[in-house]
């Protein structure tokens, strides 16, 4: 089966340090993958590359077909790529409904002329944005909180908000970097059964996390990253009991 | 992946457009009514003042659209509102020479070449400069042999089409904007020759051409400094505010120089607008008829900023002073969409300039009035009146004219205070202005005033007066 996000031999070094170093990375469509590591080992680095906001160094990312090197960062979102954020970025100075309402951008055509003077397809289209807009909001249960200020939200709420907004754009495939870390357990167990209807529709899922309990749980197949090289791929199961990764994981055995 | 919403749902969302739409269009009708109404109250010296705050609630409009929702400082904002102003004022002043007419047109030819060819295969660099030496080569050299129009537009679709097949850039395209180049050169000459060698254009051709140049101005401008952030933004704008002022002051030829400014500026008319006033039944002076032009432009203005920043574009543009990050990762072209609201910032501003520089009974300008003084008046108007805040615009150009005029009259009626000399107060008072609303209510006027009547009322429904709720 044809890989629906490919990395081919990606390296990227920040001054001297090279924090991914020619790793062959890729998801397939349908699977929830994930990709993990200890703090450092070029997690975030190689989301990053995936989705066009850091260039690469040497390498190339072909996302469903083509290749994204040398294009601005917003090409990946065109091509059916959507994201969250480690620590949250939600545009803090619109509201809840709003957030979500940018997420539709990708599929949306109208231009200022038509915003500014309220052309019929201006209202056309709005209508197709705020019914899509409530329709992400209530999956993730933030219906009631639309109006609100982005900003005000607790943090777990303003995570799903970040996601409501990532799957408005009607991903092919929703990358999220640590969604699980600063969540309570029943906020992560919601997540956990949010992220597999998510697969069940047909979205691709890479998840890059180091809780372990989480990713295993969840899903299909795994890839270890250590200082910025694969050091494993399979099953969780696989992975779990793999000499490499839990060395990196625990260090190596005294004695 | 696309469920389709419950019948349900779409109710709700239609009816939530609508209600959204009726709650903002019901200051468009208060606003209606006062516009019609306020020059049988008001006598010339309020008119006066009025004519000023609206050209200001003009700049401070466009000027929030690109600091306060798109998050673009600008120190440099009077220079626009400057180039729309003297664009407009030097070509309804002067005849223009019929020896620059050809290369003028060439140029304004030119440059819509170039916008089409940009916009059809989105190149840049060596290729847009090459397809701009051809169109210039074409353009000119047709020019110099006088054939017939069009065999003029054949030589320049054929040429370009030849030129962009070489460059492999689909000749198709090549041949639509070096046709674009070869009508607007055409038709530029045309119109050129036969309006403006006649002493001059009309001020409302003036201010179409002021939009035009401070667009490209804009245009050209933006594409290099918006990729800078924050202070080194603010740096860079204030850089090329300072030197628009220069070339005011030191091009004599052109802008008349420091010394004498530009004279005899004719007004702008709009006769069928002070119909308006004489349905109210006043007599219809020009100054009465200049205030219901400038306050027509302003409530077009608001209703399009309103529009826009509650449009998928104007989202857009919150969202890339959100995050920009965020933003390009749900596919917003974040550099387009600065470029974007920097040129229709630039173009309000513009038209501003026109404004101020054809009022009924000035007729004068001076390169003084664009300076980084009036720049950073307006940034204080923005932040009193309220960062992303289209009708805060209105309210912080009203404050800061009030204050202004007050000051004026403080400054004439008593000549010292404690001793002190009271002259040049404005830049102090207006510097404690914005030092006190930053404190006072960082979110400017209309947010501070709303949420502390919300927080008021809602104390006393449960009771507790002046309770914060």
């Amino acid at each position: 089966m044809a890989a629906l996000i490919q990395a081919v031999q990606v390296t990227r070094a920040f001054g001297g340090l090279v924090a991914v170093n020619s790793v062959d990375f890729s998801v397939r469509r349908g699977q929830m993958k994930a990709l993990i590591g200890p703090n450092g080992a070029g997690k975030s680095t190689l989301l990053n590359l995936l989705t066009g906001i850091t260039p690469v160094t040497s390498g190339d990312i072909i996302i469903d077909g083509s290749s994204i090197r040398g294009r601005p960062a917003f090409h990946a979102a065109t091509l059916g790529l959507a994201r969250t954020f480690q620590n949250v970025r939600l545009f803090e100075n619109m509201t809840v409904i709003e957030n979500v309402m940018v997420g539709c951008h990708s599929w949306t055509r109208q231009g200022i002329a038509s915003g500014a003077l309220r052309w019929i397809g201006h209202w056309r289209e709005e209508r197709l944005i705020i019914e899509e807009s409530h329709r992400q909001l209530g999956r993730v249960g933030l219906e009631a909180e639309a109006g609100a200020d982005a900003a005000s939200l607790p943090f777990g709420k303003q995570r799903m908000l970040e996601i409501a907004r990532a799957l408005a754009g009607h991903p092919q495939v929703l990358m999220l970097d640590e969604p699980a870390s600063g969540l309570s357990t029943r906020e992560t167990a919601e997540l956990s059964s949010l992220l597999r209807q998510i697969v069940s529709e047909g979205v691709t899922v890479l998840l890059v996390d180091h809780d372990m309990q989480f990713v295993m749980d969840i899903s299909d197949e795994v890839t270890v990253l250590d200082q910025g090289r694969t050091i494993a791929e399979g099953t969780p199961e696989q992975v779990q009991s793999d000499a490499a990764v839990i060395a990196a994981y625990l260090g190596t055995e005294p004695n | 992946m696309s469920v389709a919403a419950s019948p349900d749902s779409r109710n709700v969302s239609r009816k939530a457009v609508r209600r959204l739409d009726a709650a903002t269009a019901a200051p468009f009708v208060i606003f209606l009514i006062v516009y019609a109404l306020v020059p049988r109250f008001a006598a010339d010296k309020e008119l006066t003042m009025l004519i000023y705050i609206g050209i200001n609630t003009m700049l401070a409009i466009s000027l929030n659209l690109l600091m306060g929702y798109a998050g673009q400082v600008s120190l440099g904002h009077a220079a626009f509102f400057g180039l729309g102003a003297y664009t407009s004022a030097i070509l309804t002043v002067r005849p223009i020479p019929a020896e620059v007419i050809p290369g003028l047109g060439t140029g304004l030819g030119v440059a819509a070449g170039c916008a089409v060819f940009t916009s059809l295969t989105r190149a840049s660099g060596a290729r847009l400069a090459s397809a701009a030496a051809a169109m210039v080569a074409l353009a000119w050299g047709s020019q110099a042999v006088h054939l017939h129009p069009a065999a003029v537009l054949l030589i320049s679709a054929a040429g370009m089409a030849a030129f962009a097949a070489a460059a492999r850039s689909g000749a198709l395209m090549g041949g639509a904007s070096g046709l674009t180049a070869a009508v607007v050169t055409l038709l530029c000459q045309h119109l050129l020759a036969g309006v403006l060698q006649r002493g001059g254009a009309s001020p409302w051709s003036g201010m179409v051409a002021g939009v035009g140049f401070s667009g490209l101005v804009a245009y050209l401008l933006g594409g290099q400094v918006l990729r800078l952030k924050g202070h080194y933004l603010a740096m860079a704008t204030l850089g090329f505010g300072v030197i628009v002022e220069i070339v005011f002051r030191q091009w004599t030829a052109v802008t008349g120089g420091s010394s004498d400014g530009i004279f005899g500026i004719p007004v702008m008319r709009a006769e069928w607008l002070g119909g308006i006033g004489r349905m109210t039944g006043v007599e219809v002076s020009p100054r009465v008829e200049y205030y219901y032009l400038v306050w027509a432009f302003v409530f077009v203005c608001l209703m399009l900023g309103v529009n826009i920043v509650r449009s998928r574009v104007g989202r857009a543009f919150r969202a890339v002073h959100g995050s920009e990050v965020a933003a390009e990762s749900l596919g917003v072209d974040t550099s387009r969409y600065k470029v974007q609201v920097f040129v229709l910032s630039a173009g309000i501003a513009s038209v501003a300039g026109s404004l101020y520089a054809h009022q009924a009974g000035v007729g004068y300008i001076h390169p003084s009035e664009f300076g980084f003084g009036v720049s950073a008046q307006l940034v204080v108007m923005v932040v009193v009146g309220g960062m992303a805040s289209i009708w805060g615009a209105l309210l912080g150009a009203t404050t800061l004219q009030l204050i202004k005029t007050w000051l004026l009259g403080l400054e004439k009626t008593q000549h010292t205070l404690f001793g002190l000399t009271l002259t040049g107060l404005e830049p102090i008072v207006f510097g404690a202005v914005l030092i006190g609303v930053m404190i006072v209510m960082p979110q400017g006027l209309v947010r501070g005033v709303s949420d502390a009547a919300a927080a008021a009322l809602r104390g006393t429904r449960r009771g507790r007066p002046g309770g914060s709720g």
